[in-house]
């Protein structure tokens, strides 16, 4: 059983389309058990990324692993997979389809069957197994979707925005799922635009830029390295008060406010001081920066 | 918990949910419906209503003067089947005239009875006209010329013998052989070009519907191609099997066909090179499906396809209005155009066993060459989407 023991590598991995250079040495490791979020601008190279970990696409250079193992047809198998374009038989019942994938898959199909079930019960389309999937709403082709990439009992999970076009509860299913899994050992490697949620979900994140891998790293550890942001509201300050303090630099001042950027160096208690100095502190608010904040800057 | 997939459980998963996905058809049953009712009722049709002939006065030459001619007159007006008589200057004019096709029997009095001249046989309603005549020739003789008493007539005259002289006589199966012949060319033709066309379209569904690169992510490309190949084909081949089984149980118990054997041996005949035809031209509608990313874009690539196909069409037609030309025998054994062929020679019974196996190698051959080929084209191009891939860039070296 390769069931979540082992790490999704990919290992410098480039492709060009022409003159495009779509990727260029990309390298993330997925560890088992944890969810790793994957995010960047529209065009950045999240899927064509996710789609040669699958092997639909062919790398121009670099290796795809699982588990030490360069991942061929037959480690592929083992991978849940959401493509970003969804893809099912327009016309085929969402319960055949389900257990013919499964069984594409490598599952016996009576195991197909039970796999089948359970998942359609657990995502909320039980009454739909004998619907055609054109027939579904498309929030619900979603959630089909999301049970294909389950239904084999993948010991990888690669998903390209499955949370995009959900509803708030599927939102917490998929959440929940997702969790469940890397609580069992997968690792879970997932793309979307909404940060929040990458924050919120995610142990890590990895941030591409135009094809470039940019940082790589623990949610918060991604956001405390990015420095923090202080709000200092000294309505009596001379304008420049804050200039000189090692590490700082200010942002912007409003009605007496001034928003300051403190790196590495810089001492909030310092700031402090340097503040009361200027007469009456009504406020000292100290903020990381959100996910997406720290995307802005990342990417601007 | 996922295994492995063997190559034969992939294709075989794969050509089961083709096999099905194409009989649930609403359409599909529908019209298989309709074309076997037309098929047992058409022939069922022709037994009761066919043979109704031709309404034209046949024309009756009649050698030598006498009495003759007016008894045929006599017996085609008393028998409800009118006849144009003519007299003929000699037995020699009659051949011509019928040769030529002027007349439909020549008649030469002999001595007992009468000798009558034929292109291929005495139509069935003439020959009982001509026996009347020739009766009441001989009775109207006998009375006349020898005073018998008529209640010894019937004892007392020889029978008057009416002799066929079959210019060229027919080979009673041939019409019946190329009845077959022309169904096993109607059927191969559509059989191949339908379900062709179909793998295309199952192709291309997969494609716009973007299922192809799930499917991908857990099976090969050849995989899904042959699985699709050979679900599809079987569904072919059973349609072409039911339509057989109606076909022959309708025309034998109409008493329509009487060649049992040599139906059946075109049947399976068929059936072979269905299977060989199929295989040749899916690989590549597959190919031609492959190319293309939406459903309306298919005849742009299958249209060759389809064009091959029709000029197949028409060397049977060549070959059966001119069976013996050496381009028609050369052909014959030529892949594709065989797989039409063969059939043919095969009904006509102008195919050797010698001549069935070698052809059937050749066409094995091409079939291994051109599956390689339809498959690099289909797994080059299953996975591109947006533009239609040229037919030069899908041979061509690349890579995905
Ligand atoms: N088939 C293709 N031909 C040419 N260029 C392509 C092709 N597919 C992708 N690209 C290019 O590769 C780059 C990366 O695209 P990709 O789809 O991986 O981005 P993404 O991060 O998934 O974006 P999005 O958030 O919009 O989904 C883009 O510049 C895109 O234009
Ligand atoms: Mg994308």
């Amino acid at each position: 059983m390769t069931h979540g023991n082992g790490a999704l590598e990919i290992d410098t991995i480039t492709k060009r389309y022409g003159d495009t250079v779509a990727l260029d040495g990309v390298s993330v490791d997925v560890r088992p058990g944890e969810i790793l979020g994957f995010v960047g601008s529209n065009g950045a190279g999240k899927t064509t990324t996710m789609r040669i970990a699958l092997g639909v696409l062919a790398a121009d250079s670099g290796q795809v692993r699982l588990d030490g193992r360069p991942v061929d047809l037959d480690v592929r198998r083992t991978i849940g997979y959401m493509p970003e374009e969804r893809g099912l038989y327009p016309k085929m019942k969402v319960g055949e389809q389900l257990t013919y994938l499964a069984e594409l898959h490598g599952l016996r199909r009576a195991a197909a069957r039970r796999a089948t079930a359970r998942w359609a019960e657990r995502l909320g389309i039980a009454a739909r197994l004998t619907d055609p999937v054109d027939a579904l709403s498309l929030g619900n082709q979603q959630r089909v979707q999301l049970a294909a990439a389950l239904v084999h009992d993948p010991a990888v999970l690669v998903l390209d925005e499955p949370f995009s076009g959900l509803d708030p509860v599927a939102v917490d299913v998929m959440s929940d799922v997702l969790r469940e899994k890397a609580r069992a050992g997968v690792p879970v490697l997932f793309s979307s635009h909404q940060l929040d949620l990458v924050q919120r979900l995610c142990d890590r994140v990895a941030i591409i830029v135009a094809g470039r891998m940019r940082t790589v790293g623990a949610v918060a550890e991604v956001r405390r390295g990015a420095g923090v942001r202080l709000e200092v509201h000294a309505p009596a300050a001379p304008r420049g008060w804050a200039d000189g303090l090692p590490g700082v630099t200010v942002d912007g001042t409003l009605d007496g406010r001034t928003t300051l950027l403190l790196d590495r160096h810089a001492n909030d208690q310092d700031v402090l001081a340097a503040a009361l100095a200027t007469g009456p502190v009504h406020g000292f608010t100290l903020r990381t920066p959100s996910l997406t904040d720290l995307y802005r800057e990342v990417v601007a | 918990m996922t295994g492995p997939l063997p190559a034969t459980r992939a294709i075989a998963l794969v050509a089961r949910r083709e096999f099905r996905a194409q009989v649930v058809k609403k359409s599909f049953v529908i019209s298989n419906v309709i074309v076997l009712l037309v098929i047992a009722g058409g022939i069922v049709a022709f037994a009761v209503f066919g043979g109704a002939g031709e309404e034209e006065r046949p024309g009756i030459g009649v050698a030598g003067a006498g009495p003759l001619a007016a008894a045929v007159t006599g017996a085609g007006d008393r028998l409800g089947l009118p006849v144009d008589v003519r007299a003929l200057d000699s037995a020699q004019a009659g051949r011509d005239a019928v040769a030529a096709g002027e007349l439909e029997v020549a008649l030469v009095p002999a001595a007992d009875g009468a000798v009558a001249i034929v292109d291929e046989e005495v139509p069935a309603g003439l020959r009982a006209v001509l026996d009347a005549a020739l009766e009441r020739q001989s009775r109207d003789a006998a009375l006349t010329g020898l005073g018998v008493d008529p209640s010894t007539l019937d004892r007392g005259t020889a029978p008057a013998v009416l002799t066929v002289d079959a210019l060229d006589p027919p080979d009673p199966e041939a019409g019946q052989r190329t009845a077959l012949s022309l169904v096993a060319l109607f059927l191969l033709f559509g059989q191949i070009l339908g379900f062709g066309t179909y793998v295309a379209m199952g192709v291309v569904e997969e494609k716009s519907s973007r299922v192809v690169e799930l499917l991908l992510s857990t099976i090969r490309p050849l995989h899904l191609l042959w699985g699709k190949v050979i679900g599809i084909g079987t569904v072919g081949l059973l349609q072409l099997v039911l339509y057989g089984v109606v076909g022959l149980a309708a025309g034998i118990g109409s008493g329509v066909l009487t060649l049992t054997g040599t139906a059946v041996g075109v049947f399976a005949g068929v059936l072979g090179w269905f299977v060989l035809g199929f295989a040749f031209y899916a690989v590549l509608y597959a190919a031609a499906g492959s190319m293309v990313s939406r459903q309306e874009d298919v005849n742009s690539t299958a249209g060759p396809l389809m064009l091959s196909l029709f000029v197949l069409y028409g060397a049977a037609f060549y070959y059966v209005g001119s069976p013996d030309a050496t381009l028609a025998v050369v052909l014959s054994w030529i892949p594709p155009f065989s797989a039409i062929l063969m059939p043919l020679r095969i009904a006509d019974g102008s195919a050797t066993g010698l001549q069935i196996a070698g052809t059937v190698g050749l066409m094995l051959a091409a079939v291994a060459v051109l599956a390689w080929v339809g498959a690099r084209i289909y797994e080059r191009s299953v996975l591109r989407t947006g533009t239609t891939v040229p037919w030069r860039e899908a041979l061509g070296r690349s890579r995905r």
